[in-house]
């Protein structure tokens, strides 16, 4: 005990000296840039919103390595980068923020706009970037209804189902505020993107109402449908194909009053560090097999037509992932709310309290 | 020389609290200071608005719940933890240590997992609403999830070992001849424990109290995952703010705020536990 | 010092009740690692097919490379300066002593989100990148108070002059306290840096926060994977980390058994 006393002590000082030269190694590394970090890039995205291969194909294929960072809501990518956190070549932005993104500075043009013949009609000319030289559509879906079908029955396809408060405290809202509060707007007749602020409070009146009936607001309300804590949820739809995986009575129905659309984009940050590793990417996913693998892999669709070749038949026959023609009428982008926002916070804020 | 030797010591520790203590809280001040505008720009007019919009009364009613939900949990422990520590300290024998590394082993699992595994237990058609209905002890499933209790729940089981271990430790110190002098004079084990025992344990009860107490009210995991929107604590608005809203001002206000409380609660137990004390 | 009479039924009743509280999900934390279902709710059958793809997910084992990393790190700079900091303040008398020793509670009374949204707007206005260094020197703040306090009162605790004795023998400070001090308190310490070890294994919060690119620590990967609720990988990496803890306090509780450290 003695002697391993006497060794632990003599060798704390020269540890602690050793630290104190490595971080600050490190510190000047990180800041300063290293001879090795020519090929790296830094990657930021939804959880669970990629291919299992796709990162390893393409550190395989470019010889680019790959740092791969994931978020569970929009707002913590923006807050992140709109506080100053640099680092991060690539990130994974939905519609609505990118010309919030634009605005704030935070993301760069790329050096050419993307060739937009590959995309499907609807996304070659977004509204949100219609020179497609900002961002490139990388996954999109629809906002619905998922439900348990053995419990909710007749089938929903309004969205009365969900606020009604048939069922009890059995149902959950996304825990995004232009979702919830955009299909509240839509149930009481408005725009799902309206500014207005007497609009705006009649939704939140819905809300407020439906509250009691509210498990929780949560982006993660698969878990819940999965263990039938719930039987009734605001959902991105490609999620509720992986529940479907595990629960086969989970269902999805897009109500007759329409609903949203989404699309998520890839977009470099103002602040990142391997640009070209970033485009690099982006050319890597326009290939079709790619994006089919991507879709294959997390059950959102790709915004690549020539994909469907490689698309899983069962996913492309799915109208979770490829809705019909008729239920995508129905669906509109959400818009940039511009000086609306604000507005929409404190409402959201009212409503969550 | 000794002198030098002194601050040497104490510099690090020191420098390391202003440092990365002090100036970030100082900056938190500073941000409270200036309202956010329009499009995610702060305002350059400081002013005292946030903290108004703090002191409101829907945010008066979420603070005071963080304060019951504290004090239950707090109380939770103290039931749960004290009789476990005493029969440890007292009855543990060779296996004190080995008792006491059990009751915080827990802990080398993840946080965010063991509370997921409460949802398991809980839930509708959980272990316990099973084997509750099978003992024909209920006939429908109890909800047990997304409520009030659920949240303190998970509360208590991230607090117990913080609870139990100071309770522990001032039971160990203790001096069994001043118990065994109460026997001798007649007393009985109980009027022994409450005479004696538990009066030289306070100490450790403040301590573990406090421990309990203070960083409940800051909690917001439990509530996150167990709770519901009826359930919010102050530790969830805060992340709403910086996170959800991006109103880093006011998340930086409500932030100050929940550390007065804290501040004070913690006065204010000193305080009363000193009375006790004399 | 040991009570003779056995204990009354009933606190052993309560005891066994709280261990069951404490154990209850990590059974079932455990239990569910095997499941042939991937969910969390129901036992279908029994499989050890995750910890396959455990093996497989290097997202997951590069965080748990990371989480390593960070507590270690952070334990050894934590308990050095908190060491440092009690001797002084135990031992000595100097100006400012109450101001220095109140400082050790500072961290309690910060909520762990005001925290890590402190030290993230402090990283960033000094433009220090986030990365594996900014959580080390972030998980170091709220456990030197701890550790400080720890030690300071196994300090106190510590009877006879035995380090003026030294002294008066000639003895250089640093001499007393390497073969007189520190072998009385080291198992002090030592306790305090396993559990600071596991606060910041399982930190989230303040992680959360002052991670940069390439620092995903184990609970921050957990968390993102937590999407579609804790899947049966989740718990399999969960119980292997039990596992390595108990071989580590096993380890650790032979050491503590060691005759030659009875001499505390």
């Amino acid at each position: 005990m003695r002697d391993r006393t006497l060794r632990i002590a003599a060798l704390r000082p020269t540890r602690r000296q050793f630290l104190q030269a490595a971080s600050l190694l490190s510190l000047g590394c990180f800041s300063g840039g290293c001879v090795d970090d020519l090929k790296i890039l830094n990657f930021f995205n939804w959880s669970l919103y990629i291919g299992p291969n796709t990162v390893k194909d393409f550190e395989k294929a470019s010889g680019i390595r790959v740092n791969y960072e994931q978020f569970s809501s929009a707002d913590v990518m923006f807050a992140k980068l709109k506080i100053g956190v640099t680092g991060y070549d690539l990130v994974v932005t939905p519609d609505y923020m990118l010309r919030r993104l634009i605005r704030q500075k935070l993301v760069r043009k790329f050096p050419k706009p993307v060739p937009s013949e590959s995309l499907y009609e609807r996304l070659r000319k977004p509204p949100w970037d219609p020179g497609l030289e900002w961002s490139m559509p990388y996954l999109w879906g629809t906002v619905g209804i998922a439900y348990l079908r053995d419990k909710v029955v007749p089938a929903p396809d309004s969205w009365a189902s969900l606020f009604e408060g048939k069922y009890g405290r059995r149902v959950t809202m996304l825990d995004e505020k232009r979702d919830t509060l955009g299909s509240a707007l839509i149930r009481a007749g408005f725009s799902g993107n309206s500014v207005k602020p007497e609009e705006l409070e009649k939704a939140k009146q819905i809300l407020l109402d439906q509250k009691q009936w509210v498990r929780r607001y949560t982006s993660d309300f698969i878990d819940d449908l999965i263990r039938h804590e719930t039987y009734l949820a605001l959902a991105w739809s490609g999620d509720v194909h992986s529940a479907v995986a595990s629960e086969p009575l989970v269902s999805y129905a897009v109500p007759q009053e329409g609903s949203f659309f989404f699309v998520d984009n890839l977009a470099i940050p103002a602040s990142a560090p391997h640009p070209e590793a970033a485009m690099e990417f982006i050319h890597y996913y326009l290939q079709p097999e790619v994006a089919a693998g991507v879709t294959n892999g997390c059950g959102y669709a790709n915004p690549i037509e020539a994909s469907e070749k490689w698309v899983r038949p069962e996913l492309l026959s799915d109208p979770l992932t490829y809705p019909s023609k008729e239920t995508m009428q129905r669906l509109v982008f959400q818009e940039d709310l511009g000086a609306g926002e604000k507005l929409w916070d404190s409402i959201w804020e009212e409503v969550k309290r | 020389m000794k002198r030098y030797l002194v601050w040497g010591l104490v510099l690090p520790f020191v420098l390391w609290n202003l440092t990365f203590v002090i100036v970030p809280l100082f900056i938190v001040l500073y941000q409270s200071l200036y309202p956010m505008g329009p499009d995610y720009t702060v305002t350059t007019q400081a002013s005292l608005a946030n903290f108004r919009v703090a002191f409101s009364q829907a945010n008066l009613e979420v603070m005071g719940r963080s304060a019951i939900y504290a004090g239950a949990t707090t109380i939770a422990c103290m039931l749960l933890g004290y009789p476990l520590a005493y029969y440890i300290a007292v009855y543990g024998g060779r296996m004190r240590s080995q008792l006491l590394i059990l009751v915080v082993l827990p802990f080398w699992t993840s946080y965010l997992v063991r509370t997921f595994s409460w949802i398991t237990l809980l839930q509708t058609e959980g272990v316990i609403n099973r084997v509750l209905q099978a003992l024909h002890l209920i006939t429908e499933p109890l909800q047990m999830l997304n409520t009030h209790f659920s949240v303190i729940l998970g509360l208590t089981y991230g607090f117990l070992p913080f609870a139990t271990l100071p309770i522990y430790v001032s039971l160990e110190n203790q001096d069994r001849s001043l118990v065994e002098a109460a026997h001798d004079l007649g007393a009985t084990p109980s009027q022994a424990f409450w005479k004696v025992v538990f009066p030289l344990s306070l100490p450790g009860v403040i301590s573990g109290s406090l421990i309990t107490f203070v960083p409940a009210m800051g909690d917001f995991v439990s509530a996150d995952i167990l709770g519901s929107p009826r359930t919010q604590m102050i530790g969830n608005l805060i992340q709403q703010q910086f996170l959800a809203l991006f109103d880093w001002p006011m998340g930086s206000a409500l932030s100050l705020v929940l550390m007065l409380l804290m501040v004070t609660s913690m006065a204010l137990y000193v305080m009363l536990a000193g009375d006790r004390h004399a | 010092m040991r009570e003779q009479k056995p204990s009354p039924w009933w606190l052993r009743l309560h005891a066994l009740t709280v261990y069951l509280f404490l154990y209850a999900p990590i059974f079932v934390l455990v239990l569910f690692s095997f499941n042939t279902d991937r969910r969390n709710s129901s036992w279908r059958g029994f499989t050890v097919d995750w910890y396959h793809e455990l093996w497989q997910d290097e997202l997951l084992l590069r965080a748990l490379f990371n989480s390593l990393k960070v507590a270690c790190l952070a334990t050894l700079v934590s308990t050095v300066i908190g060491t440092m900091a009690a001797l002084a303040l135990s031992r000595y008398e100097f100006r400012g002593r109450e101001t220095v020793g109140a400082l050790a509670y500072l961290p309690m009374m910060v909520p762990e989100i005001v925290m890590g949204i402190a030290l993230l707007t402090f990283f960033i206005k000094l433009g220090i990148q986030l990365s594996i260094v900014t959580v080390v020197l972030s998980h170091v703040v709220f456990s030197v108070g701890y550790v400080t306090v720890t030690v300071r009162t196994r300090l106190a605790g510590l009877q006879g002059n035995l380090e003026e004795a030294a002294a008066d023998l000639g003895a250089t400070p640093w001499t007393t306290f390497r073969l007189i001090t520190l072998p009385r308190i080291l198992p002090g310490i030592m306790s305090c840096a396993l559990l600071a070890f596991t606060l910041f294994f399982d930190d989230f919060v303040i992680t959360y926060f002052t991670a940069g690119i390439g620092a995903t620590t184990l609970p921050l990967q957990i968390y993102s994977m937590l999407k579609f609720g804790v899947t049966p990988e989740i718990n399999a990496i969960s119980t292997i980390m039990l596992v390595f803890t108990i071989c580590l306090l096993a380890l650790w509780s032979r050491l503590e058994s060691d005759p030659k450290t009875l001499g505390r």
